[in-house]
Order: structure tokens, then sequence, then C-alpha cells
């Protein structure tokens, strides 16, 4: 009788330790080797912020005599501090600044919130970190930082201005 | 009696096991699938925007990222005429390129299109691009944007 109570007992240490060793061997999987986003995402990721600054900054604006948005850009940097939004005149009384935001809210929505993608634009002259690009930015931000509750990517691209050594940064993120 | 218990619950688990294995090894293949199907779809993207028959160049200078307006209208006839040809780098596929800047175009000009008969799914990736008019100079603002079928 007691002989049959110990194998009871190590059969039930057994079952212990195999859900156990089940129980790790979840964590193992789910927790520790957590699925890295694949070739495929990081690449069309990568691809699509920089894609959007490289080809929006070559854009020609018809409004503002065919003046390329790179320049439109560093305008507004440099001629932003009186709060006129630019020297370049786009149309009736509006200058590069309310311009370039305007018409990338229309490019933005035409594309990322088309294809249901979280983003947030940010244009500043100093992009180390997200509070310093705020601190410097030369128009409000595109977007909501808010919805995206997973990591953004986005790399700055910067453009010379006037001030030798000071640039004005695009900087996308998208959400992961 | 005790034997048999011992290795009814031996089986058991190693069933268990062997359908847990199974049920990743299934899963991984899909996700193997999966990614093969992404990345010929990048593979197809990058090489519709590098097409000698769209690209921007200027004196033989190629510039990336960029489609000529000019080939744009006249490329599509081409190369749905000879869509045999293409099959072999595009395959089952939709190839389109729409303007977004300065005017925003309702029709995408389609560049290759390719449907099996049969489509279970289909992947679509979006790439914007800039948009070469040779005539004024200009560049604009585009997309393209290549759908996969399988």
């Amino acid at each position: 009788m007691r002989k049959k109570l110990a194998q009871m007992e190590i059969m039930g240490l057994a079952i212990i330790v195999i859900l156990l060793s089940l129980a790790l061997l979840f964590v193992i999987r789910f927790i520790i080797l957590r699925p890295s986003p694949s070739i495929s995402e990081e690449y069309t990721e990568s691809i699509l912020s920089a894609n959007f600054i490289s080809a929006l900054i070559k854009t020609n604006a018809p409004d503002c005599s065919d003046i390329k948005f790179s320049t439109l850009f560093q305008d507004c940097a440099s001629n932003n501090r009186d709060g006129t939004g630019g020297n370049i005149e786009c149309g009736e009384g509006e200058y590069s600044c309310i311009y370039i935001r305007e018409k990338m809210q229309g490019m933005l929505s035409y594309t990322f919130d088309e294809w249901n993608i979280n983003y947030y634009f940010i244009a500043s002259v100093d992009a180390e970190n997200i509070d310093k690009a705020l601190a410097t930015k030369i128009f409000e931000p595109i977007g909501d930082w808010e919805p995206c509750e997973t990591r953004r990517k986005g790399k700055p691209q910067p453009l010379p201005l006037d001030t030798p050594g000071d640039n004005v940064h695009l900087l996308l993120y998208i959400c992961d | 009696m005790e034997t048999i218990a011992i290795l009814f619950i031996f089986f058991i688990l190693v069933a268990v096991g062997m359908i847990f294995y199974s049920k990743i090894h299934v899963s991984k293949i899909a996700e193997k699938i999966e990614e093969f199907q992404e990345l010929s779809k990048i593979q197809i993207a990058q090489i519709a925007s590098s097409l000698p028959e769209l690209q921007c160049s200027r004196f033989n200078d190629i510039e990336p990222n960029c489609i000529d307006l000019i080939k744009l209208e006249t490329a599509p006839e081409i190369m749905l005429s000879n869509s045999d040809d293409y099959f072999d780098i595009f395959a089952f596929s939709k190839i389109t390129v729409r303007q977004i800047f300065p005017k925003y175009s309702n029709n995408s000009s389609i560049i290759y299109e390719r449907k099996p008969t049969k489509i279970n799914n289909k992947l679509a990736t979006y790439f914007p691009i800039s948009l070469f008019d040779p005539i004024d100079q200009n560049y604009y603002f585009g997309v393209m944007v290549v759908e996969v079928y399988t």
C-alpha cells in the first residue's frame, strides 16, 4: 500500500515537472523569443518614410512660382522668426509655412490616411529627440502622436539653412 | 495495471507534444510563405520603379525613385501589348501610378496588370514617388501601388 502511494506521488511530481517545462516553453516562445519585424515590414516602413520625404522635397509648388518644397522648408525655417510664416509668397497672402503645412496635410491624407497608416510629421531645427524637435518646430506637426501604441520609425532628412551649421530636419514617424 | 496507466499518460504527453510541434511547424511554414510573398512584392515594386521604360534619366544619368511622365504615357500601352514578356518579371500583379500633388488624380495609370483565374489573396504595397515632367522640367508628387495576386 505504501509502495503504491509512493509511486502515485512520483507520478504526480513527474506531471508537475512536465507541466512546468511546458509553461517554460511557452514563456520562452512568446516572451523571450518575441517575433522580430520581418525584413519586408522593415523595408517597407523605411522606404515609405524615406521615399515620402525625398519625393516631397523634390516636388515643385505651382502656387509658389514652381519653387521646390525643399526651398520652401528652408525659407520657412529661416524667415519665420517674426511669425510672418516665411518670405516666399504662395498665392494671395499665403506664405511658405502655411502653404507647406496645408499642402502636406492633403498629401498625407491621400496617402497614409487612405492606407490606414498612423503617422506624425514634424519639421524642426533640432531633431536630436522629440522634445527638442517640438521646441524648435517650424510649424505645427501634422498627425497624432498618441495613436501609435508601438514604437515609431523615422529618419530625419536634413536641409541646410543660410546660417552655417544650421539645418531644418524633416521627420516622418510611422508606427511600427 | 500501473504500467499501463503510466504508458497511457506517456503516450498522451507524446501526442500532445507532437500536435504542439506540428502546429508550430505549420504556422512557421505559413509565415515563410507570407514572407516570401511580401519579398516578391517588394522585388516587383523595385523592378517597376527602376524600369528603363519608366525611369527618369538625363544624359544617361538615372534618377532613382522617379518616373518620367512622358514615358508613363506610352509605357503602359507597350507593356500591356507585350504582357507575356513582362510576366516573367511581374507575374500575377497590378502596378499603378497615381498623381497626388499638385493635382489629385482619381484615375491611376495602369502600367501592368495580369490576374490569375482564381484570386485567393491580394497584397498591396505603396511607394511614394516623384513624377517628372520633362516639358516644363517640374517634379510632382505621386504614388506607385503594387498589388500582388496569389
